[in-house]
């Protein structure tokens, strides 16, 4: 019989917790709102959006920005991007991932210089199209992670994809539980920032409104932190924020934009 | 051997016979109207909770002599848990008072003489807390222990009878649900036999194997056999505040309504 | 069911064991349930010695037969409620969440179910020695959370200490995981001192795993679970408090048109939205108190600045299902008051 739980107190959980670094969104406005200074390690959030609202963005952002040097408070660590639904374009990424180092470069003056290529380095991508690949690649993902340890960011875009077929509705939902167990599980322990993106999809006839995040009403109740973004105004680049669920803040707005470097404030 | 068996059994049978028991019958009449009978079987089923109807039946079954009660014994297999003794205290003292109330023909406000009739209904409660398959087998099989020690039994609950059919099922096979009912009482069956006490069981109303409603799968017996039931009684819960008891016999059926009130059935 | 097995008695050597086996005596209650005379032909036992097993079984499996009257005093000097100490959710309660037996807080994603939860963590235990322990399948019990409401209402750093240090936390990640730690509870292996309460937030995250399962697995340890829950809730006279989840699905009504209106023949479709508990109908009898939880009026997400929310709980008691009472309650840096 194993009785390895380990029996935390608050205490030493507020410690663990307050002393987690964050991932910044380069928007101070997004950052505060999540609570954390950006995507905190260790948690699990849900990027929600119509198709085109910055999903995929402020994912690639946040890959950029987990490399930061730790000589400007960053994290100096890799990233992988799991890709389900082929929105990734790596044209776009090393625009994002240029000029965000650009800037740290800017700040530091040119004592320390960042190679490109060594960037790009810290960066894996994993395309896993269909679901037998996707899960194929979670099952062995904590050997993956092993192998390489600097990774502090996960994104999974879209978790709802590798989901859309082939798939009775209760088995999606029972797979879809366990595999978030697991990488939850993983993300505690080597303190993983998980970041999932999830599409909209729409409900006639609720009280909530009609456009609701795919996957349906039990996996939302799944990870803690939802974040849910739009695009009020066709064809321009102000985005809002919206924290659905969070059990950190208490529910709030945020606007920023999207350029050609990536996630910013409104100037 | 065989002589020792023979002796040991007519031993139980002389016991029962011997005995005198305090019979339940015409207890509750507006449910079981002259019964129910030793030696009968009793099926209360519900989509809600039966806690309700259960409560309201021991306490009356308890009521003393005195007040015109059957001051029968009762064992409780407690496998739910949520049929408290707090629950049964608070609705006695309600009904005790009310008795207390007729009879005298004024209200009674006197604790002690409450408390004093409380404790005499309370000895005759027995509970078991069962909390595993294991013991609950185990403890079925010593109801002939605990019978033959508290002779005065008469009424012998199980609430509920299939709170751990779950926990038995496994990977190769499962067991039906109604032939898992029948097994139940089959076991139960072949200890009480020898003594005379009245069963009362409840279930859940889905735990059925078939999609018909319970009532129409299996009919009710007169003469209790093995795994017959001679009452079967459903509890309706309704939104607009009218419950109901749907009861039936071997040769009737009827139907009742009533309000709860304080944890009370106030039968309509 | 357990087997029957050497350490039940001395006198069940292997090779005993092995015939009985041959004989189709395998569990406890085969042995229980045949005639005392054949299993002493079997075994070649006597009697008096097949009796005596039989005693021994008895004694460490059967249940006791308790007398009211011996367990009506008993229950006088014991608890009845743990004070959640939200003056409104305590009335309409009763005086708190009870003790020795499963109360399921349900209700929709982000309804402030987690809030609730770590607010009755705090207030179970901070005028109390009491402990809690926060069973947190998904990640969402926050420490920093618990600090800022303690830190918004006041309490000095010293008491906040010792109330965090009563908070116990464990992540569970599978059913299994869940069943072994209550076991441990149980038998005393897992030792928390002044055990008052625990919550489990939330079961779904772990039962909705088995969803789609071939099996029925997932309901033989939701079983498991539950019994291991009602003994420690008992003997251990604590609450226990298992969060739920609730699923919308969407009627559609097509109403008729109140005759005093008008003649017209026009009808309306209308959508009934309606809410379901999950974990099955195994479940939905098992929890004695029943707490849903809502969110009232929607709140507007650009104009939302008072930063606060009204939740609504509605409790209902299994003994009387009809019968349901409910309260408001405010949800802001202050936490659930």
């Amino acid at each position: 019989m194993s009785s390895d739980f380990k029996i935390y107190n608050a205490t030493e959980l507020w410690q663990i917790e307050t002393s987690l670094p964050s991932i910044p969104t380069f928007s101070q406005n997004l950052d505060k709102i999540l609570g954390n200074d950006g995507i905190q390690l260790g948690s699990l959030t849900e990027l929600l959006g119509l198709s085109g609202s910055g999903k995929t963005q402020l994912c690639l952002q946040l890959c950029a920005s987990v490399q930061i040097p730790k000589i400007l408070g960053g994290l100096n660590s890799e990233a992988l991007y799991v890709d389900t639904n082929a929105n990734f374009t790596v044209e776009r990424f090393k625009e994002i991932l240029f000029s965000s180092l650009a800037k740290c470069q800017e700040i530091m003056g040119s004592s320390i210089l960042i190679k490109e290529e060594d960037a790009l380095k810290k960066f894996h991508y994993v395309k896993a199209f269909g679901l037998e690949n996707f899960c194929a690649f979670l099952y062995q993902l904590p050997n993956f992670l092993s192998d390489k340890p600097h990774i502090k960011l996960i994104i999974i875009d879209s978790i709802a994809f590798p989901f859309k077929e082939g798939i009775s509705l209760k088995q999606r939902t029972g797979l879809l539980f366990r595999l978030m167990a697991d990488l939850q599980k993983i993300a505690l322990n080597k303190q993983i920032a998980v970041v999932l993106t999830n599409e909209m999809t729409t409900r006639i006839g609720l009280s909530t409104g009609a456009i609701v995040g795919s996957l349906g009403d039990t996996w939302s109740h799944r990870c803690n932190m939802r974040l849910l973004l739009t695009a009020p105004e066709p064809l321009k680049n102000l985005r809002l924020a919206v924290i659905l669920k969070s059990n950190v803040t208490a529910e709030r707005v945020a606007k920023f934009q999207i350029t050609s470097d990536g996630i910013r404030d409104i100037q | 051997m065989a002589s020792i068996k023979c002796k040991m059994e007519s031993g139980i049978q002389l016991l029962a016979r011997l005995s005198k028991k305090t019979g339940i019958e015409r207890f509750y009449p507006i449910i079981f109207e002259s019964g129910p009978k030793l030696g009968d079987f009793i099926e209360i089923y519900g989509e809600g909770s039966t806690t309700c109807l259960l409560g309201d039946l021991i306490c009356e079954c308890l009521i003393p002599n005195d007040l015109n009660g059957p001051e029968a014994s009762i064992i409780v297999f407690n496998t739910d848990g949520k049929l408290t003794l707090d629950y049964l205290i608070n609705l006695s003292k309600i009904k005790l008072s009310k008795r207390l109330k007729n009879s005298t023909n004024k209200p009674c406000h006197d604790s002690k003489v409450i408390n004093s009739l409380l404790n005499l209904m309370l000895k005759n409660l027995f509970i078991l807390d069962i909390y595993n398959t294991t013991q609950f087998y185990t403890s079925i099989q010593n109801l002939e222990f605990f019978l033959t020690k508290y002779s005065n039994v008469s009424l012998c609950i199980f609430d509920t009878l299939t709170a751990f059919y779950w926990d038995e099922q496994n990977l190769q096979k499962a067991t039906k649900m109604d032939s898992y009912v029948k097994k139940l009482l089959r076991i139960v069956q072949k200890i009480v036999k020898d003594f005379k006490i009245t069963v009362l069981y409840s279930r859940p109303e889905y735990f059925s194997t078939s999609k018909e409603s319970i009532e129409n799968l299996e009919p009710c017996y007169e003469n209790s056999e093995s795994e017959q039931i001679n009452y079967r009684i459903q509890i309706v819960y309704n939104e607009k505040d009218v419950n109901l008891v749907n009861v039936r016999t071997y040769n009737k059926q009827f139907q009742k309504k009533f309000h709860i009130f304080n944890d009370e059935i106030v039968w309509l | 069911m357990n087997a029957l097995e050497r350490k039940e008695h001395v006198y069940l050597t292997e090779s005993i064991l092995k015939t009985l086996k041959q004989n189709r005596i395998i569990t406890l209650f085969d042995f229980l349930q045949e005639e005392a005379e054949k299993l002493s032909t079997l075994t070649k036992l006597t009697l008096p010695q097949v009796l005596e097993i039989r005693q021994e079984i008895f004694k460490k499996h059967s249940a006791h037969l308790i007398n009211g009257a011996t367990l009506f005093i008993n229950s006088l000097t014991c608890k009845k409620y743990i004070p959640t100490h939200i003056t409104s959710l305590d009335e309409v309660l009763g005086g708190g969440i009870p003790v020795g037996l499963i109360t399921e807080v349900c209700g929709l994603a982000g309804c402030g179910k987690s809030q609730l939860c770590m607010q009755l963590a705090i207030n179970s235990v901070k005028e109390s020695d009491d402990s809690v322990l926060y069973v947190d399948t998904k990640g969402d019990f926050s420490a920093v959370r618990i600090q800022k409401i303690l830190d918004a209402n006041g309490v000095s750093y010293k008491d906040m200490a010792l109330i965090m240090l009563k908070i116990r936390v464990v992540h569970i990640w599978n059913m299994e995981d869940l069943i072994t730690l209550l076991e441990n509870i149980k038998n005393g292996i897992l030792k928390i001192e002044k055990l008052s309460l625990i919550i489990v937030d939330s079961l779904p995250c772990l039962m909705l795993q088995h969803f789609g399962d071939e099996n029925k697995i997932g309901l033989t340890f939701l079983n498991r679970v539950v019994n291991n829950s009602r003994y420690i809730s008992k003997e251990f006279q604590t609450g226990f408090i298992y969060v739920n989840i609730q699923t919308r699905w969407i009627d559609q009504d097509v109403s008729e048109p109140e005759e005093i209106e008008s003649s017209c023949t026009v009808k309306d479709i209308t959508y009934n939205e309606k809410r379901n508990r999950c974990l099955g109908k195994y479940w939905q009898t098992i929890p004695a108190l029943l707490l849903v939880i809502e969110k009232c009026s929607d709140y507007d997400i650009e104009n939302n600045y008072e930063n606060c929310v009204m939740i609504k709980v509605i409790v209902t008691r299994h003994t009387n299902p009809l019968l349901a009472e409910n309260c408001t309650l405010k949800l802001n840096a202050l936490g659930v008051t």
